[in-house]
């Protein structure tokens, strides 16, 4: 590590806040996409589950 | 004739959702290993720039978010191409899916280049070639997705986004020659396609890290967003009544 201690390693030599920032918003917007594309795909499942019920109903009458 | 087989396969949705549930662990692992390897090494164990300090280390997430926010809309482009040649769903599908991920890269270059240049030039924002052209990059990708939802037709939208995205990408060369063309705040290129990069190889090391992490980020999440379209569209077909009811 090219930092002496975790204390400068957060500071930075005072870019602390703009590098932890940046990365911080960053892993925030990433896992954003991730949790959305999986709960677009689980939506999607549910509404097709739905519709393979409904057209086993309709086969049953 | 034979030698088109592979392109029409690649039009199948069901060919595709199956193939491309293959793929997704050879991009997530790769991806995320790469990402936060790279983010760490950049982070902890790279000198400081000369000229920026420890600031420069913004470049680690800035520079692969800019990068496949435009490979991305190339990506898009050559998409919506193909979908109105060949009418092909997928690419019409590839084409909706790829708008989100790119609107949120493009946003994280443009917040992560804010944040560096307040440090570097001394203000946040600068209406200079570079910056602005990466604006209307992320106006375009809000515009996509925006004109999708407007049409109740589904290929009615698919096409009007196919043109949209096609005129959209002459937008992709004005980004990446701007700092050539016109005089910007914004640093040129520090890796080249031609010629030897101007960044230090203990500092391009971990750069091409997390850019390749990135690019296989992208290709992650732009196949979960398109497996999930696929079940939408195909939710009264036999193939997904048949996936979902295994389930």
């Amino acid at each position: 590590m090219v930092f002496a201690n975790l204390q400068q390693l957060w500071q930075m030599d005072g870019h602390g806040p703009y590098v932890w920032f940046s990365f911080t918003t960053s892993a925030i917007v990433l896992c954003a996409l991730v949790f959305e594309s999986r709960r677009r795909g689980r939506n999607a499942r549910a509404l097709a589950a739905a519709a393979a019920r409904r057209r086993r109903a309709e086969n049953q009458f | 004739m034979a030698n088109w087989q592979w392109f029409h396969k690649w039009g199948s949705p069901r060919w595709f959702y199956q193939f491309s549930g293959r793929l997704l662990p050879w991009l997530a692992i790769p991806a995320l290993l790469l990402l936060v390897g790279g983010c760490v090494w950049g982070l902890a164990f790279v000198p400081a720039d000369f000229k920026q300090g420890n600031s420069f280390r913004i470049i680690y997430i800035h520079v692969p978010a800019a990068a496949v926010a435009m490979g991305g809309y190339m990506l898009m482009a050559t998409a919506a191409a193909v979908h109105l040649i060949w009418r092909m769903k997928l690419a019409a599908i590839v084409m909706k899916s790829a708008a989100p991920i790119g609107a949120a890269l493009t946003f994280l270059a443009l917040l992560t280049g804010a944040v560096w240049g307040k440090p570097t030039w001394g203000t946040w924002w600068v209406w200079d070639a570079r910056i602005t052209s990466v604006l209307i990059l992320f106006f375009l990708y809000l515009g996509l997705i925006a004109l999708h939802q407007a049409f109740e037709n589904r290929d009615a939208a698919a096409r009007a986004c196919a043109v949209l995205a096609i005129v959209g990408a002459v937008n992709i060369p004005i980004i990446y020659w701007s700092v050539e063309w016109w005089y910007s705040l914004h640093q040129p290129a520090s890796i080249k396609f031609v010629g030897e990069s101007t960044i230090h190889p203990t500092m391009l090391r971990p750069l091409m890290a997390t850019l390749s992490g990135m690019y296989l980020f992208f290709g992650w999440v732009l196949l979960l967003f398109v497996r999930a379209e696929i079940i939408e569209r195909e939710k009264n077909t036999r193939w997904v009544q048949a996936l979902v009811s295994d389930k």
